[in-house]
């Protein structure tokens, strides 16, 4: 049956791609395992954190954020937005362990708030640009790991490495995302090939404290795109008074 | 032959379900003029937001003439790609404005953008526009933004209200 030519190369194509087939679903599992390590020190960060932040309270989340693109966004003064600044949220989390309410601060080197946004009653209000969101926004669940866990479920070949930022030592997980065709992206439409995203934690304590994505352009230049490092996340009985005042502009 | 047919299914089958990737693409949105711009046809602009990954998602704009007029200009005064953070602005893509004849009688526009920084809550990605159909009967211009909630990394865009602007 399989002694023309055509059959032999058939069947030889055939098994060919059932390697190639075996291959990818080998290595797809190895990665679920390794996402499977990362998801268990998000939710073990989590789970530690979550002591000292009680249902009925106020958190306060405090993180930085470095790039080296421009936001593009342009403020009322008419003054490009920093692309590098330090964000202040506070966060009410009701009884049922649901943002009921918030205020979030924009804040620059020097402490200024350039933006400034409330959640109250369904509703986002930026009192910064005056721009009030008409969707209907229901209290959301406090997940506060910035979607580590669960970006990290899609993520091929994760890679695992120590490394010292600032002096301290580091886990750090690391995956690539290889853009499907050259794509233009950024103020200067730059063309990327790939976007690496890296998960930092601390090695002494395992608590999540950093995380980053990472251009890599056709000429084979890198770009920090987005880099967020948690300085705080605290639980308080109560908000303070300018934080309250804020919310009240929602209604 | 029946094997053979059988290995060729199958050899196609590992070669698709190897290369699929699932789409997240959302849906066009279009608003259309209550009147003819010119002889019996409409002007229209559309707004699409699609997810791509969980770095990335996909802006796309299009002004149209339905049925398709080669005669008319259509293009848009501005558009705007951007993706909002709890309700404050995060980035955002500024693009020029366009007026052009073409053969179909429409004109499109795309834009990728990386998802930002967001701790919790909500993820909004928005394209904002004026669409501009100028008609010898009829100048169609409408401003509105096109809404969509990309918190989710494993859903589509959750398409949102449009809301016009004045």
């Amino acid at each position: 049956m399989f002694q023309s030519k055509k059959g032999r190369l058939l069947i030889g194509l055939t098994v060919i791609l059932f390697f190639i087939a075996v291959a990818y679903y080998t290595t797809a599992r190895a990665q679920v395992a390794n996402a499977d390590e990362v998801v268990k020190m998000v939710n073990d960060w989590k789970a530690r954190k979550a002591k000292d932040l009680k249902h009925g309270q106020w958190v306060h989340m405090v993180y930085s954020v470095t790039s080296e693109n421009r936001s593009g966004v342009i403020l009322p003064d008419e003054q490009m937005m920093p692309s590098s600044y330090t964000q202040e949220d506070w966060y009410y989390i009701n009884k049922d362990g649901l943002v009921e309410k918030g205020v979030f601060s924009m804040k620059d080197n020097d402490g200024n708030i350039f933006q400034q946004s409330a959640y109250q009653n369904n509703t986002y209000f930026n009192l910064t640009f005056g721009e009030r969101m008409v969707e209907d926004q229901p209290p959301y669940p406090f997940n506060f790991d910035f979607g580590v866990a669960s970006n990290i479920m899609d993520a091929k070949a994760i890679k695992k490495s120590d490394e010292k930022v600032k002096g301290k030592s580091r886990v750090v997980y690391s995956y690539i995302e290889t853009l499907k065709l050259p794509t233009q992206l950024g103020q200067d439409d730059v063309i990327v090939d790939t976007i690496m995203t890296k998960d930092y934690f601390d090695k002494e304590s395992g608590d999540f404290v950093q995380t980053e994505t990472i251009w890599t352009l056709a000429n084979g230049a890198q770009i920090v795109d987005n880099s967020v490092e948690i300085i705080s996340i605290d639980g308080f009985p109560d908000a303070p008074d300018e934080i309250l005042k804020v919310l009240e502009e929602v209604k | 032959m029946k094997i053979k047919i059988f290995l060729l299914a199958l050899t196609a089958t590992i070669i698709l379900v190897a290369n699929f990737q699932p789409a997240l693409a959302g849906s066009w949105m279009y608003h259309y003029s209550a009147v003819y711009v010119q002889a019996t046809s409409y002007g229209g602009g559309g707004k699409k937001i699609s997810k791509i990954s969980n770095t990335q998602w996909l802006a796309e704009i299009s002004t149209i003439t339905t049925p398709g007029l080669a005669t008319v200009p259509v293009g848009w005064t501005y558009w705007t790609s951007r993706e909002l953070c709890n309700g404050s602005i995060k980035s955002q893509k500024i693009h020029s404005g366009r007026s052009v004849r073409t053969s179909t009688g429409t004109t499109y526009n795309y834009q990728y953008m990386t998802t930002q920084s967001c701790s919790i809550g909500t993820r909004t990605a928005q394209v904002l526009g004026k669409h501009e159909v100028l008609g010898s009967k009829y100048i169609y211009r409408d401003n509105w933004i096109r809404s969509a909630n990309i918190s989710d990394v494993k859903t589509s865009a959750e398409d949102l209200p449009d809301e016009d602007i004045p």
